[in-house]
């Protein structure tokens, strides 16, 4: 059985080193693992926790006032719009179609509890340019009149990208100018 | 001196200090049981119910409570002394003296199992093998060398001693005859690796385009995946190299040294287990017209010394080897379609005690028969005897 476990107690001064116990022959052989990978390769994509950031892939133009925040595991691009708290825009990528364009504005809907949507009603729906093709911009509202949510689905290349903002109704539409001079500007670099 | 002596005796072994250590256990549990909803499982079982002393808030304020350690060692104490040694010995009381017995075993299971035990997970595709276990709750630095012949030394660094002290932000390591020293900063129990864009600053280094995210401790602490900044410092040269190290990375960081090739990774902690076990066949049999699993089976094919023997691991149905018991666990991946590629989870247990709860409960059930048999056998005679 390998040992080679670290025999020191901690010590708690610093500079002082913590000792690395001697190292044991163990089983195995050297072509086992990859030497010298990567750092993508290392930290892949398929990676359970790991996020790579498609921000790098993106280009876009930030709109005045919006102020980036660093991207999460669903937010590949990140902002707080406006003055006010809580008004904020982001944007997700899902491969394929990410579920399709109707059951996801129907999600938006169920978060606001607000009507979903019929088919009838995403065919006569604005569209803008994003990624050189049609995007569906959906505008939605809450039944109490406080909140709104502004979002645009397109297609780029093999994924679907989504841009949300959300917030009280008031600073959500009067961002609207600014969040569809974003969705336009965004351009894939790939 | 022999009337101190007597006076702690009886202190000890009292009744009075079994109700109140009792109550203690009770209070550690709803104590326990209510922090579990904030903190997780596992940082409720090291807080309260493995620690000698602990500190509870009680809103703004925080007030030490002995932890079940230390309670449990003085219930010890207060069984063996007013329990088993100062008890009136008589057949009268040879029931209760053995019941008194049984639960002293089972004290002591627990000590051996928190003493000497160590569990974790083997999860396996089938066709796949493995001869160790990981532990979900911890990790382990370790630093291999590859050398030219093939063959592969290893040094491990056990998480204790590479996590910095509590107002410190970095660990320097050495030793092990090893050409360099590390040095490891930024550690974080759970962090996930991000790539750098170009339209928001971190904090930390960023290397090759990424950089390691603290994120906040999980209440699941399995689902923790810890990181830290690593630096190589040549000891000929201080010469230094900097890397990223992270407990769910796909291939370790790999630098040469004074000539010499190392593989840095920051994994689970790992142990040995006497024996391999290859996964043959994992088998679900879901509800009729449900997803949901009635039951899951695993054919194994375990390798002890070159001996082979199938196995059919299935839920309370173990393998138990050396000293070691292997369950089964749970299954995925959770989403997995029609046809998908399954895997199975064992849960592993290597604990010396494994028995001695069983065994505990058997001693306490024969003593209690015995002690209220005598008194259902007197009643009956003193009622035959009226009659």
């Amino acid at each position: 059985m390998a040992l080679g476990l670290g025999a020191c107690a901690p010590s708690g001064e610093a500079g002082v080193a913590r000792t690395i116990a001697a190292p044991q022959r163990i089983a195995g052989e050297s072509g086992s693992q990859r030497l010298f990978a990567s750092s993508a390769e290392r930290f892949g994509m398929s990676m359970p926790g790991a996020v790579t950031s498609v921000a790098a892939a993106f280009e876009y133009t930030t709109p005045a006032g919006w102020r980036a925040r660093p991207p999460t595991d669903m937010r590949a691009i990140n902002f707080e719009v406006g003055e006010a708290a809580g008004t904020e825009c982001y944007v997700t990528v899902l491969g394929g179609d990410g579920g399709g364009a109707l059951a996801n504005i129907n999600c938006w809907c169920g978060q606001l509890k607000a009507k979903p949507w019929s088919d009838e009603q995403l065919d006569a729906a604005p569209r803008l340019t994003m990624f050189g093709a049609d995007a569906v911009l959906v505008v939605l509202g809450d039944e109490g009149g406080e909140r709104a949510m502004i979002g645009a689905l397109a297609r780029s290349g093999s994924r679907t990208v989504f841009v949300k903002l959300s917030g009280l109704r008031a600073d959500v539409l009067a961002q609207q100018a600014a969040f569809e001079t974003f969705c336009k500007s965004l351009k894939s670099q790939a | 001196m022999r009337r101190v002596m007597n006076m702690l005796a009886r202190a000890l072994g009292s009744l009075g200090l079994s109700c109140c250590l009792l109550s203690l256990l009770g209070l550690l549990t709803w104590l326990g049981t209510l922090e579990q909803t904030k903190s997780g499982l596992y940082e409720v079982q090291r807080k309260y119910f493995e620690s000698f002393v602990l500190l509870h808030d009680f809103g703004p304020i925080s007030l030490p409570l002995p932890g079940a350690n230390l309670v449990l060692s003085l219930l010890a104490i207060n069984l063996i002394v007013g329990g088993v040694v100062r008890i009136q010995k008589s057949r009268r009381t040879a029931g209760i003296l053995i019941a008194h017995l049984g639960i002293l075993l089972l004290l002591a299971a627990g000590f051996v199992k928190w003493r000497f035990s160590n569990d974790g997970q083997i999860t396996l595709y089938e066709g796949q093998r493995a001869d160790y276990f990981d532990d979900p709750y911890r990790y382990e630095l370790a630093i291999v060398e590859h050398r030219e012949s093939g063959e592969l030394f290893e040094s491990r660094v056990p998480q204790e001693i590479f996590t910095p002290a509590p107002g410190s932000d970095s660990v320097r390591l050495a030793g092990g005859g090893l050409p360099f020293a590390i040095e490891i900063e930024h550690f974080a129990r759970n962090s996930r690796v991000m790539r750098k864009g170009p339209m928001f600053e971190v904090q930390v280094p960023v290397i090759d385009g990424f950089f390691l995210r603290e994120e906040a401790v999980a209440k699941e602490a399995e689902a923790n995946i810890a990181g830290a900044y690593l630096k190589l410092v040549d000891a000929a040269s201080g010469e230094a190299e900097q890397a990223i190290v992270w407990g769910a990375q796909a291939q370790p960081w790999t630098a040469k040294c004074g000539g010499r090739t190392f593989t840095f990774d920051l994994r689970r902690e790992r142990h040995e287990l006497p024996f391999a076990i290859e996964l043959d066949k994992f088998a679900k049999v879901d509800h009729p017209g449900t997803g949901i699993p009635a039951s899951f089976t695993s054919d194994v094919t375990v390798d002890e010394a070159g001996s082979e023997r199938p196995l059919r691991i299935s839920m309370n149905e173990p393998l138990r080897s050396q000293g070691l018991v292997v369950y089964q666990a749970s299954w995925g991946p959770q989403n997995a379609g029609p046809g998908a590629r399954l895997f199975s989870t064992f849960a592993v247990v290597r604990n010396p005690a494994d028995r001695m709860p069983l065994a505990a409960c058997v001693v306490i059930a024969c003593g209690l028969l015995l002690h209220f048999g005598r008194k259902l056998g007197g009643a009956l005679r003193n009622r035959a005897a009226a009659q």
